[in-house]
């Protein structure tokens, strides 16, 4: 049989890109490490799980309804979005996962020989969706672990599309507060789109952290993302969702994909978004173990950046890929951050005290 | 970004393989060769070379064969690649020790392979889709380093790190010549045009330290081994700070990321190599041209968390094995290979690539069979005859046969040294040659 001629047949973007492994399953990692339990504290995955409600919409959902096909535009959940916030429910677009959003917005407004602005350091989801689609991902370094605006702005040209803004930053927890995102819209005037990620936003308990929900009103440019699956817990069902002038994400309908996200997550998203008091169960567990942390981290000698968001990063005297393998021979996964530019770094995810207690016991015998 | 491998001209001829053509295939290579421009006299080393190859075919292993004969025209250097079907080949004849049976009357056509290998700068086999590859290269004449030390304009500490130009890279390159005299640096280094050149075809890549008024304060270069694999010289300073190397290596490493690469070798570190970045691996010996062995530490970085892989072992090493990855704790399923009295090949098969100006040949094999021991002892021999003073066997732990060769290995005088995680299919055990009568 003769080989497909891959060479021809994919573009040169696509065969440059090099495809993302995840981790494998818990019982294989520790079968290979020889652990006999694992903590990932990885994925900034949420340790309380969902809110109590939807724990019951998991837990009650009839089997055979696993046979029909969902709501193909999660019609209950924007209607509770819009409810929440004050909108119309047609000016939300949900999908599996806020990673397929950041797939409808490319898709929707960019092709080949345009490109999206983002920052070098930040989730890099935006510039993976940006290359294998042939858009050029213009990365602006950090400025103080913080997106840069002023070197964002002057990246931007005639064939610029979406400027892409982590809004707490994931990893540094670094955020931009209202007059400095206020200042950033007014800069573009409405001339691109500007996304701002969400994804740890509830998270957040600095006054002065910019909601972005209110601002797509005054800025109809103005894009949000949130998810699911850090502060709800619902993770492992992946949904997340943007919000945006009702012209705006209309447009980016047309690249959306019905059907994508499965009945389960959507009940389950139903139950969770209004439960605020899950919201502060879960604020102050991580309050607890970051200021554990940070103390244990101190006593260390360790530098860190812990800003907002339920994770911190950790700047060791070692390599972070070898420090990976070390933890995970003690049944602790961090986040190894070369690959995302930032060398001899690593991410820790905040979750129960014990945890973290487990955590800063196992990191001590890397550095002493 | 890395650094884009330029796409590279050629040339190319299909032919029979049959005396008759000869002329054809020598002229062919000859007239590629000029007109990538090499001098006279690297023109016809390598047309040389090839003569000697295809009567080699013409006599032996591949007579009548359709043979594809390529000229590849690097800026710095030719390749003649000579490509042919396996389906009927005896590969056996492609180890560099193979001597053809002769009737008596015949002149000895043996060890045609080495004799085209003492004409060029490079040779090497690989087997890949039904196809058995051999490349001849020929450098292009490069004046050598002036072994005077430049001296490099005291610089600030640096504040940009950028992508040389090739005025700069040039710079940087006669300036390691002033760093620490016997500092060991990689033989092209030596040519620093050439190594420019390199860098313009995207095979090297770079990056340079400057000081707020433009001067060099030092710089890094990298070469890509394979696609998981990136090869890091230096970082090398000029009076600076230790934190301009720690920068020059967070540079490279942003570069790296989100590539195929899953990791970064440095088997030239420099006493600036800042701590931290890298494991050691362990160490080789390198046969020094005084009769000396310093050994060299290979420094390694994975730039991706560990997923575990396979390795297969041989009974005799697994202890070793097992040892090297609990302490580069790096998780593998280790398998021990067993033997159940299944039908055993009687002949091996190893390729041969030689470094001729480094004085390195490195071994992989392509085929297990009985002869191994024999195989392996031959080519050391003829190895060392040649003048070649490093010798080192590559046993690719992601292919369970491969591990036959082990008490072969052993018997013959090579030792396990380093375990190179990922260097291959799995990762690379690499042997070196040790002892033997030395050139």
């Amino acid at each position: 049989m003769n080989p497909v001629p891959l060479d021809r047949l994919l573009p040169d973007y696509v065969r440059r890109f090099e495809p993302y492994i995840p981790s494998k399953p818990d019982a294989e990692l520790m079968r290979l490490y020889g652990c006999a339990t694992l903590h990932r504290l990885n994925n900034n995955e949420n340790a309380l799980g969902p809110p109590p409600a939807a724990q019951d919409i998991i837990r009650q959902f009839p089997p055979p309804r696993a046979a029909l096909y969902p709501s193909g535009d999660a019609y209950g959940l924007r209607q509770k979005l819009a409810a929440r916030f004050g909108k119309h429910p047609d000016q939300f677009l949900v999908g599996n996962g806020a990673n397929e959003v950041i797939s409808f917005v490319i898709k929707a407004f960019c092709e080949p020989g345009d490109n999206i602005v983002t920052a070098d350091k930040t989730f890099a989801v935006y510039e993976w969706v940006a290359t294998f689609s042939g858009i050029d991902a213009r990365l602006i370094p950090l400025r103080d672990y913080a997106f840069d605006d002023q070197a964002m702005l002057a990246a931007i040209d005639d064939r610029t599309k979406i400027l892409f803004v982590c809004n707490p930053n994931n990893p540094t927890g670094t955020y931009w507060e209202r007059e400095r995102l206020l200042r950033f819209l007014d800069r573009v005037a409405g001339q691109r789109i500007v996304v701002v990620d969400e994804a740890y936003c509830e998270f957040v308990e600095a006054e002065d952290f910019p909601d972005g929900m209110n601002l797509i009103d005054v800025y109809p440019n103005l894009v949000i993302f949130r998810t699911f699956s850090k502060m709800y817990g619902l993770a492992g069902l992946r949904i997340g969702y943007l919000a945006g002038h009702l012209d705006v994400v209309n447009a980016i309908r047309r690249t959306c994909i019905v059907y994508s996200v499965n009945t389960l997550a959507q009940l389950a998203a139903e139950a969770a978004v209004n439960d605020d008091a899950h919201i502060e169960r879960t604020r102050h567990l991580v309050r607890e173990s970051k200021a554990f942390l940070r103390e244990e981290l101190q006593r260390m000698g360790l530098p860190f950046v812990a800003g907002e968001g339920n994770y911190l990063m950790i700047q060791l005297a070692m390599s972070d890929t070898l420090a990976y393998r070390k933890l995970m021979a003690q049944g602790l996964m961090i986040r190894a951050m070369t690959g995302f530019r930032f060398p001899n770094w690593i991410r820790v995810s905040l979750t129960r005290l014990d945890v973290m207690e487990a955590f800063a016991a196992a990191l001590r015998t890397l550095v002493r | 970004m890395e650094p884009q491998v330029a796409k590279i001209p050629a040339t190319r001829l299909a032919i029979s393989i049959n005396r008759c053509f000869l002329p054809l295939c020598t002229g062919f290579v000859e007239q590629s060769a000029r007109a990538f421009g090499l001098g006279d006299s690297e023109a016809l080393s390598l047309t040389l070379a090839a003569e000697e190859i295809f009567n080699y075919l013409a006599d032996g292993p591949a007579c009548g064969q359709n043979l594809d004969i390529a000229c590849l025209g690097n800026t710095f250097q030719v390749a003649t690649v000579f490509t042919l079907p396996t389906n009927t080949l005896n590969l056996r004849a492609f180890n560099f020790t193979f001597r053809p049976a002769l009737n008596e009357d015949q002149l000895p056509a043996d060890l045609g392979l080495l004799i085209a290998s003492r004409t060029v700068d490079h040779l090497q086999f690989d087997l890949k889709a039904g196809k058995f590859r051999l490349t001849l290269s020929k450098d292009k004449a490069y004046p050598a380093l002036e072994h005077k030390p430049l001296l490099m304009p005291r610089a600030e500490p640096a504040v940009t790190f950028r992508r040389p130009d090739p005025a700069e890279l040039l710079l940087l390159l006669n300036g390691l010549m002033g760093l620490s005299p016997g500092r060991r640096l990689p033989p092209e280094f030596a040519q620093p045009g050439k190594v420019v050149d390199m860098a313009g075809a995207g095979l090297y890549g770079a990056l340079i330290a400057v000081d707020p008024a433009g001067r060099l304060g030092g710089g890094l270069l990298w070469r890509r081994l394979s696609d998981q694999m990136v090869e890091c010289f230096g970082p090398y300073l000029f009076g600076q700070p230790a934190a301009t190397a720690r920068s020059l290596l967070d540079h490279l490493l942003g570069v790296l990321a989100k590539t195929p690469a899953v990791g970064l070798l440095n088997r030239y570190p420099t006493p600036d190599l800042p701590s931290g970045y890298f494991e050691v691996l362990g160490a080789w010996g390198h046969h020094a041209r005084d009769g000396s062995l310093p050994e060299i530490p290979v420094h390694y970085r994975s730039l991706e968390e560990d997923t575990g892989a396979v390795a297969w072992t041989h009974p005799a090493l697994r202890a070793f094995i097992a040892k090297e990855y609990e302490r580069l704790a790096f998780a593998r399923d280790l398998i021990t290979l067993s033997a159940a009295g299944e039908r055993i090949s009687p002949y091996s098969v190893l390729t041969t690539e030689f470094n001729r100006p480094a004085g390195v040949v490195t071994l992989r094999p392509i085929w297990w069979g009985e002869d191994a021991e024999c195989n392996l002892r031959e080519h050391v021999r003829v190895l060392r005859q040649e003048g070649l003073r490093d010798l080192f066997f590559e046993q690719d732990l992601g292919r369970s046969w491969q591990s036959h060769f082990t008490p072969a290995l052993l018997a013959a005088g090579f030792s396990p040294m380093v375990i190179l995680p990922h260097g291959g299919h799995g990762d690379l055990l690499m042997f070196e040659h040790r002892g033997g009568d030395l050139p």
